[in-house]
């Protein structure tokens, strides 16, 4: 019950900031701003730019991502922006577009 | 790979905001909301909001049911209840039609139980309340003046404020002299101008005009006095005093 859940009937339109995991299965618009843990599930939309630690994406991701510690593209996963991060993982079958940046 | 997308979608039915999280926008939904932290913005739900303890909201709100145990700072818009617990505090107005506040909630605000209009019935309450001393006060000076008392009933302060000037007009027709002398002693405030005017039916009207406006102006009050039983009276009725005095000045 710690983690945050973002639920899949949900719109967020705004800004989102905090110090505890995020799970997204609805839709989030603007801005997060975390120091843990993102996981955006396989119906979960976000339109926004990311800061966070780390970011596991199922869904679709629309905006520049910037981890401080690993941003994950798991299979089936639809990401657009530029991701800035020192460990990228993209598995096979996720579409991503965009720049990425591995020096941090 | 798996576990995460298991373990969330087993909580999927509900969306909780955690205590370290804070939303600042609007959010749609048509699910039941947990908010343990803190959001910022509107907040637009088909189903139920739960405000926890740690949960603060700083928002308008629109929902089918609410449940306050935190804060709510704005106004709540519910279709079902609204509901504010132990603890719960709210600054707002409130419409719904079924409404909860249970013993150590804090609420501040209207409330609009739909169908009804709550507030225009307490404001005209007290415009009644505050009209009854008047009425009370005119009911004694009729009670001098007997004859007209049936007309003081009709409503108001003034009404009830008048019944002698009916009393005048009445012995006016039948014989104007006899009519003021007796007013005068009792009542009249500016006597030098008076005697002569009291000669003519029109400026016998006058003279009673005067009376009477000098009886609204507080001259009840000594009349009282004169029987007795002015002292507490003048104490129970707070704004005829202060008007009474400067008659009182006069003589």
């Amino acid at each position: 019950m710690a983690n945050t859940v973002i639920g899949s009937t949900i719109v967020v339109d705004g800004e989102i900031s905090g110090d505890e995991d995020l799970i997204i299965l609805g839709t989030v618009k603007g801005q997060i701003s975390l120091r843990e843990n993102i996981v955006v599930e396989r119906d979960g939309v976000v339109e926004a730019n990311v800061e966070t630690a780390t970011i596991t994406v199922h869904g679709s991701v629309t905006g520049d991502i910037h981890a401080t510690d690993r941003a994950e593209l798991r299979a089936d996963c639809r990401v657009v922006g530029d991701i800035h991060a020192p460990r990228i993982l993209i598995a096979d079958g996720a579409s991503f577009k965009g720049n990425v940046d591995m020096d941090g | 790979m798996a576990a995460p997308r298991t373990t969330s979608e087993d909580i999927s039915e509900e969306t909780i905001v955690g205590p370290a999280i804070a939303i600042r926008g609007r959010i749609d939904g048509e699910e039941d909301l947990r908010v343990e932290g803190r959001i910022e913005g509107s907040i637009a739900l088909t189903e139920t909001l739960y405000v926890e303890p740690s949960g603060v909201v700083i928002a308008e709100v629109e929902a089918r049911d609410v449940v306050v145990s935190g804060i709510i700072i704005g106004d709540v818009t519910a279709v079902n209840s609204v509901t504010l617990n132990k603890g719960a505090k709210l600054i707002g107005n409130i419409r719904s039609p079924r409404l909860i506040i249970a013993d150590g909630a804090s609420f501040r605000g209207d409330v609009a139980m739909d169908g009804e209009d709550v507030l225009p019935p307490a404001r005209e309450r007290t415009r009644a309340t505050s009209t009854v001393p008047r009425a009370a006060i005119g009911s004694r000076g009729a009670a001098v003046a007997s004859p007209s008392r049936g007309r003081s009933t009709v409503s108001g302060s003034y009404e009830a404020r008048r019944p002698a000037a009916p009393a005048a007009p009445a012995a006016r027709a039948a014989s104007p002299a006899p009519a003021s002398p007796a007013a005068r002693p009792a009542r009249d405030v500016a006597p030098p101008a008076r005697p002569s005017a009291s000669r003519a039916d029109d400026d016998d009207v006058t003279v009673v005009i005067k009376q009477h406006s000098a009886l609204r102006k507080g001259e009840l009050p000594p009349d009282e006095d004169d029987d007795g039983s002015g002292v507490p009276r003048a104490k129970k009725s707070a704004r005829i005093p202060a008007r009474g005095r400067r008659k009182a000045g006069r003589r």
